[in-house]
């Protein structure tokens, strides 16, 4: 692991290793120090995040996988399927309680239905397409990391002299 | 000490605006789905939220270290203070208060943007946006008007002026945290709103979003606004817990909006409702979060809580005009995609019950927002200051509280869409029944037991208006109990019905539950459900706190030693006066206190015959502010009554003091209620996504990657 990846994946843990220093400083030395440890800390972090994100806006990679999914979001249709769902169990749930008759529940359960119904089929038809978007993607990501881990391979056999 | 603090300090309140400034920007740059600058844009939100932390640690510093060069450390800390009050120093004043909010508001920022990683892309840059503009706000205000890291003018004084001694009471270290957390909670709903309408995914995305963070805030909110009734009650010394002064109407005023929201979003949820009315409330929420911080900061209404007063208010009247326009701007520009998919069918219906609940709670908001600036509305319109008292308060507002509990308690009668005349015939009977018991029994028995189910009001103003009013405020305890009953036996009936479909489905697939099995499960599945239903029993609770004021007790005596006194069923005896320090009788603490003279007024309090223990109300004078006693209220609890002893003076040389005794019916259910209303908000906004879920979820992405990286090891493509 390179210094970069250690300090990105020690990243979430920096807030943790402060507060213990605050806290270890406190017990020693009284509160006052303790803030002043505090600050200092929250400063240094302050600068690292800034540096950090002006770094970013200057990045111009690809982002990485893990990045990516940082980045992913749920489709709208996803959202509307489960609001729909939702509102089905609800339903259901004022049936069972007495709130509504059967009658009104038969009605209204096959209307949500139906609109779960052709919400899934609009959405299958759209995912197709973007499903071989999807796997050309994947295909060309395993390529170039297999080809890198290839060359990773060589150049390691041959510094230890053995065939790779 | 650190020669150049105050130039460090003012230099951090620099580097949190920039850095607000400049996250703004890249976040907005962001919204054009550039994903290195919305990566750069969270990190940014991050720096800035150490910013402002590194700007809080750093007054601490100077509050804990006595660094007096600091105006603001000099006049509202000395050196006598304990570490508790000198970190509550920290927003005690005008100025503490603002770097307060804004570090509250950094903690809300640092945890929003952590939790929206991989979720609300296209909403994420803007959401940032807006709450990197509301902290550049405060930045501004805290640079240009209310710094607190200025120096005195005059040098550092060799000892500070100290906290007013009214503050320097345990809830005031709690309290003003809590309802800023509530204040400021707010943002996260608005921010959403905003993105909402500028990215035009106003389907229930945003909705959804917000629901635990308003949650959140509505809890603080409510805690911060009891736990400042508690004060009141425990500090002020006139008896009582709301005295409709305008801070405390100001603080309670994004409740009402908030509740009102809290309820109306379930039927965007549910029915792709009111989505204009939602963003409507949310916007007016956060304004009146922001009016609320205004009206006790500017002075423009004079109020028994108005510790700080300064001219910032222009920058609030601004800053409030630009809310106002944005949310206006962008509902009327969102109005086609804002259309309702639904409407009311029936007034037999959830919807319709929520909707005249909504109704009822803005209106009360507008009421008591309208009574509370009324003296500057009057000057203004009339060139004369008309001050509106409790009275005309409790006349008015009473009756809408009301209508609010009557549709807490039948609102779950009804079913989503229409409830079908056979059904809800079916479901009125037993709250019928028991509210008709319960009413005839009070009518009957209560006189008797000293809870009368009227009591005679007077008649506030002629004509009709004022008959009605006058005999609503007369039969108000009695439809108070009426209404909680009606509340109590709802909420059970609910939790049987419910019970016994669940015992009904397991029994059916062949897996039959206990009844607290069946119980806990019922509860497990259906949080948000019963975790509302938990708090409305505490709003029960608490309405009934706020009825044992009809039936309190006041009388006002002057006792010499030996004397007694009966108020109730307590009976008073007065000791005499004990000066501390300085007398055998004090205790060693009481002694050792040398930064006030205590004069207490000893009382022995017996009920039935049978002794309570002794009550000691006092007054502090503080040798800072020996102009400014403060009241010491002897208080002794109970769940039906408290007994509530203020001492007016008390003469050392002819022992003689005057008191004032109140009796005060079921005080305590208001802070049980609140507990209850806690237990019931947690119970709602606890995860849904089991352990076992989230599992799955992270052990398919594993799979995933050790597929792909194993396939790549393979040499397969």
């Amino acid at each position: 692991m390179n210094a970069d990846e250690w300090l990105s994946k020690a990243r979430p843990y920096w807030p943790v290793v402060l507060l213990l220093f605050v806290v270890l400083s406190g017990t020693l030395y009284g509160i006052g120090p303790a803030l002043l440890v505090g600050s200092g800390g929250l400063l240094v972090l302050a600068l690292v995040l800034a540096w950090l994100s002006l770094g970013e806006l200057t990045n111009e990679e690809p982002l990485s996988l893990d990045e990516a999914l940082e980045m992913a979001a749920p489709e709208r249709r996803e959202q509307e399927k489960a609001s729909i769902l939702r509102g089905l169990k609800d339903l259901e749930q004022e049936h069972r309680f007495g709130k509504i008759t059967d009658a009104e529940f038969a009605a209204e359960s096959s209307r949500m239905r139906h609109q779960a119904k052709r919400l899934l089929a609009t959405w299958d038809e759209s995912a197709m397409a973007r499903r071989s978007k999807v796997e050309a993607r994947l295909k060309r990501y395993l390529k170039s990391r297999q080809a890198v881990i290839r060359t990773e391979a060589k150049t390691s056999g041959s510094d230890q002299g053995q065939p790779s | 000490m650190w020669q150049s603090l105050p130039e460090f300090g003012s230099l951090v309140l620099y580097a949190v605006l920039i850095s607000a400034a400049y996250t703004f920007a890249v976040a907005v740059a962001a919204s054009r789905d550039r994903l290195r600058w919305l990566r750069s844009a969270r990190l940014g939100a991050y720096a800035t939220s150490a910013f402002v932390g590194l700007g809080v640690t750093m007054l601490a510093y100077a509050f804990v270290t006595h660094d007096f060069r600091l105006r603001y450390v000099a006049h509202y800390s000395d050196r006598s203070m304990s570490l508790g009050y000198l970190i509550a120093a920290l927003w005690g004043g005008q100025d503490g208060s603002l770097l307060w909010w804004s570090a509250l508001l950094a903690v809300y920022v640092a945890i929003c943007v952590r939790w929206m990683r991989g979720r609300y892309r296209v909403l994420q840059p803007v959401v940032i946006a807006v709450l990197m503009a509301i902290e550049g706000f405060f930045a501004i205000l805290m640079l240009f008007a209310a710094n607190p890291f200025q120096v005195s003018l005059a040098g550092a004084p060799a000892e500070g002026e100290g906290l007013n001694p009214l503050l320097q009471n345990y809830w005031m270290i709690v309290h003003p945290p809590a309802l800023y957390t509530g204040f400021v909670g707010c943002s996260i709903p608005f921010a959403f709103a905003v993105a909402a309408l500028v990215t035009g995914r106003l389907h229930e995305e945003w909705v959804l979003a917000v629901r635990k963070w308003m949650l959140f805030a509505w809890l603080a909110l409510t805690i911060g606004n009891i736990l400042g009734m508690v004060w009141a009650y425990e500090e002020l010394g006139w008896g009582g817990f709301w005295a409709w002064d305008p801070v405390e109407n100001a603080a309670a005023l994004p409740w009402f909006t908030a509740t009102a929201y809290l309820h109306s979003t379930m039927i965007q949820e549910r029915r792709g409702m009111l989505k204009i009315w939602n963003v409507f409330l949310i916007g007016l929420t956060f304004f009146l979060t922001i009016f609320g911080t205004f009206l006790t900061r500017s002075g423009l209404i004079s109020s028994v809580h108005s510790f700080a007063q300064s001219d910032i208010g222009v920058f609030f009247v601004w800053f409030m005009g630009l809310i106002l326009a944005t949310t206006i701007g962008l509902v009327i520009w969102r109005i086609p995609l804002l259309r309702g998919q639904g409407r009311i069918e029936t007034l037999l219906s959830r919807e319709a019950a929520f909707v005249l609940n909504n109704w009822a709670l803005v209106g009360l908001m507008l009421f008591i927002l309208t009574a509370t600036i009324f003296p500057k509305l009057s000057d203004w319109l009339w060139r004369e200051t008309i001050v509106v008292g409790p009275p005309f308060f409790n006349r008015w507002a009473a009756p809408l509280g009301l209508m609010v509990f009557l549709l807490m308690g039948a609102a779950p009668l009804f079913g989503w869409r229409r409830t079908s005349g056979r059904t809800l015939r079916k479901n009125i009977v037993a709250p019928a029944i028991a509210m008709l018991s319960v009413g005839t029994l009070h009518v009957i028995l209560g006189k008797g037991l000293g809870y009368p189910a009227f009591v005679a009001k007077d008649l506030t103003s002629a004509g009709v208006l004022g008959v009605v009013t006058q005999r609503l405020a007369s039969s108000a305890p009695l439809i108070t109990i009426v209404l909680a009953t009606l509340n109590i036996v709802v909420i059970a009936q609910e939790v049987l019905l419910g019970l016994r479909a669940r015992l009904a489905a397991t029994a059916e697939r062949g897996a039959p539950e206990s009844l607290p099995v069946a119980f806990l499960r019922l509860l497990g599945k259906n949080r948000r459900r019963y975790g509302g239903y938990v708090v409305h029993l505490g709003i029960t609770a608490m309405f009934i706190g706020f009825l044992g004021t009809a039936w309190s007790l006041t009388r006002e005596v002057s006792l010499s030693p030996g004397q007694a006194v009966t108020v109730g069923k307590f009976t008073l005896t007065y000791s005499g006066p004990r000066v501390c320090p300085g007398s055998l009788a004090c205790s060693n603490e009481e002694n050792a206190d040398t930064t006030k003279r205590m004069i207490f007024a000893d009382l022995r309090v017996q009920k039935g015959g049978q002794s309570l223990g002794r009550m000691s109300p006092a007054k502090f004078i503080y040798n800072r502010m020996p102009g400014s006693p403060t009241t010491e209220v002897g208080l002794m609890r109970g769940l039906l009554s408290d007994l509530y002893v203020v001492v007016g003076s008390a003469n050392p040389e002819t022992k003689r003091a005057e008191f004032q005794i109140h009796v005060n019916p079921f005080v305590s259910w208001i802070w049980v209620g609140v507990l209850i209303l806690i237990l019931g908000t947690s119970v709602s906004i606890w995860p849904e996504v089991s352990w076992g879920a989230l599992g799955v979820w992270v052990l398919a992405r594993s799979s995933l990657r050790l597929e792909a990286e194993n396939r790549i090891a393979r040499g397969e493509s």
